[in-house]
């Protein structure tokens, strides 16, 4: 059964004669063995003698028709017509399309909620940041004065960790200990100058004031 | 006719480059000449064109859309399309094989633009167009034609197209491989599919066409 599902599938090139000389033997061999396949055979080649080549083929009338359309209508058309076309409009679209990608691009980012980006602070962190001092100018500053309510703010320990990288200690004591020095956000601890809060300037700036000052203790 | 050819691309070249065979270099220049009269829009090559090639494409329309007057829009947009891509086309493209690809593409498109009710085979295309020797011999070509019509809408498009470019359009297996974009053992399977389907599809018009006639 399989051989014959095999042959019946060969049996159409095999009546046009389009198979190599292996398969042409092999579907021989079958038929010569097979009579269901070898009437299936017959029957197909008296279908494709009565259906002649030309059956399918114009008139005289309808070939001239055909021609004459074709001239007249390539009369009709300008030269540049003929020519492969291309939608005039495809830039336009393509523009009309990034432009509708930007807004809607823009209306998402509007309504996303606003979260910092690790590693980039925003404005209020950015103050946040500059007003905490440098950790030796914190340590000065509990020397000379112990820090009057070290109360920990609920939730800022990790920001704060975050801002200030410094090892996480290993017993509680030393844990509450520098707790107790850490200054707040809304304090400023004394002795240390008072900062404006803003942005931190690009580091060019202040290498040009760098060099300024330089300049400026230079000249007598 | 076809200027699938091995030939330069250009069809000024020197004739230095042209393939050492004769007839092959006969049949390139041949063919650079059609194209370069096609690309002029001239009236003689479109003429050439339709002589060598418009009974394959119709036969090819016909035969998928079932209708005289859609085979022969067809044809007219096939041809149209040709004279369009000429500026782009290479004398290497097989011509026979280009004309069949844009004519099976072009009709089943519009066969899938068709509405469903109006795929049956019309009666204007029982008309005689090619008068046999006899009245008689035409109307029993023409009802062939019919019954072969019909049967053909029955079959799936691949096997339909298949069968038609092979039987009507003279396009080898390997051609009709290309045309269709798949393997040659899958359109051998399609064709041997459309030739058992006709063969029973047929079988009724045996018994109601010539040996009836015979037999009346």
């Amino acid at each position: 059964v399989t051989s014959c599902r095999r042959i019946r599938n060969l049996i159409g090139p095999y009546l046009y004669g389009d198979l190599d000389s292996r398969e042409r033997d092999w579907v021989e061999a079958h038929l010569r063995a097979c009579a269901r396949c070898r009437a299936e055979v017959a029957g197909a080649q008296k279908m494709l003698a009565r259906t002649p080549e030309t059956l399918l083929r114009p008139s005289a009338e309808a070939r001239e028709r055909i021609t004459e359309a074709v001239a007249m209508r390539m009369a009709e058309e300008p030269a540049g017509e003929l020519l492969p076309r291309r939608p005039a409009w495809g830039a336009p679209r393509l523009a009309l399309a990034g432009a509708a990608t930007l807004i809607v691009g823009i209306w998402i980012g509007h309504q996303l909620p606003q979260r910092p980006v690790a590693g980039h602070a925003g404005p209020a962190r950015t103050a946040a940041i500059s007003t905490a001092p440098s950790p030796d100018r914190v340590s000065t500053a509990a020397g000379s004065q112990a820090a009057p309510n070290p109360v920990v703010p609920q939730g800022e320990p990790e920001r704060a960790h975050a801002a200030t990288p410094q090892r996480r200690p290993t017993s509680p004591d030393k844990q509450q200990a520098r707790e107790s020095v850490r200054p707040r956000q809304h304090e400023r601890i004394e002795g240390t100058p008072k900062l404006a809060l803003r942005a931190p300037e690009p580091e060019g700036i202040d290498d040009v004031r760098l060099a300024e000052a330089i300049r400026t203790e230079a000249t007598p | 006719m076809s200027l699938a050819m091995d030939c330069p691309d250009d069809p000024a070249a020197p004739l230095a480059q042209l393939p050492a065979d004769n007839a092959a270099a006969y049949r390139c220049v041949e063919a650079a000449a059609l194209l370069a009269g096609l690309r002029r829009r001239e009236d003689d090559a479109i003429r050439r064109v339709a002589a060598t090639e418009l009974d394959g494409i119709y036969a090819t329309a016909f035969g998928i859309l079932g209708r005289r007057e859609d085979a022969e829009d067809a044809c007219q947009e096939v041809l149209l399309k040709l004279l369009r891509a000429a500026p782009v086309l290479s004398p290497q493209t097989s011509l026979r094989a280009w004309l069949r690809r844009v004519c099976v593409n072009y009709c089943l498109d519009q066969r899938r633009r068709r509405r469903p009710a109006s795929q049956t085979v019309s009666t204007e295309s029982v008309s005689i167009e090619h008068p046999g020797p006899s009245p008689h011999e035409a109307a029993r070509e023409a009802e062939l034609r019919d019954a072969l019509t019909r049967a053909l809408c029955q079959l799936p498009q691949k096997q339909r197209a298949v069968f038609v470019l092979r039987h009507f359009g003279g396009c080898s297996l390997r051609e009709i491989a290309q045309i269709l974009g798949c393997a040659d053992g899958t359109v051998k399977a399609h064709l041997s599919r459309a030739v058992a389907k006709l063969r029973v599809l047929l079988s009724d018009w045996r018994i109601s066409g010539p040996e009836r006639s015979a037999r009346d």
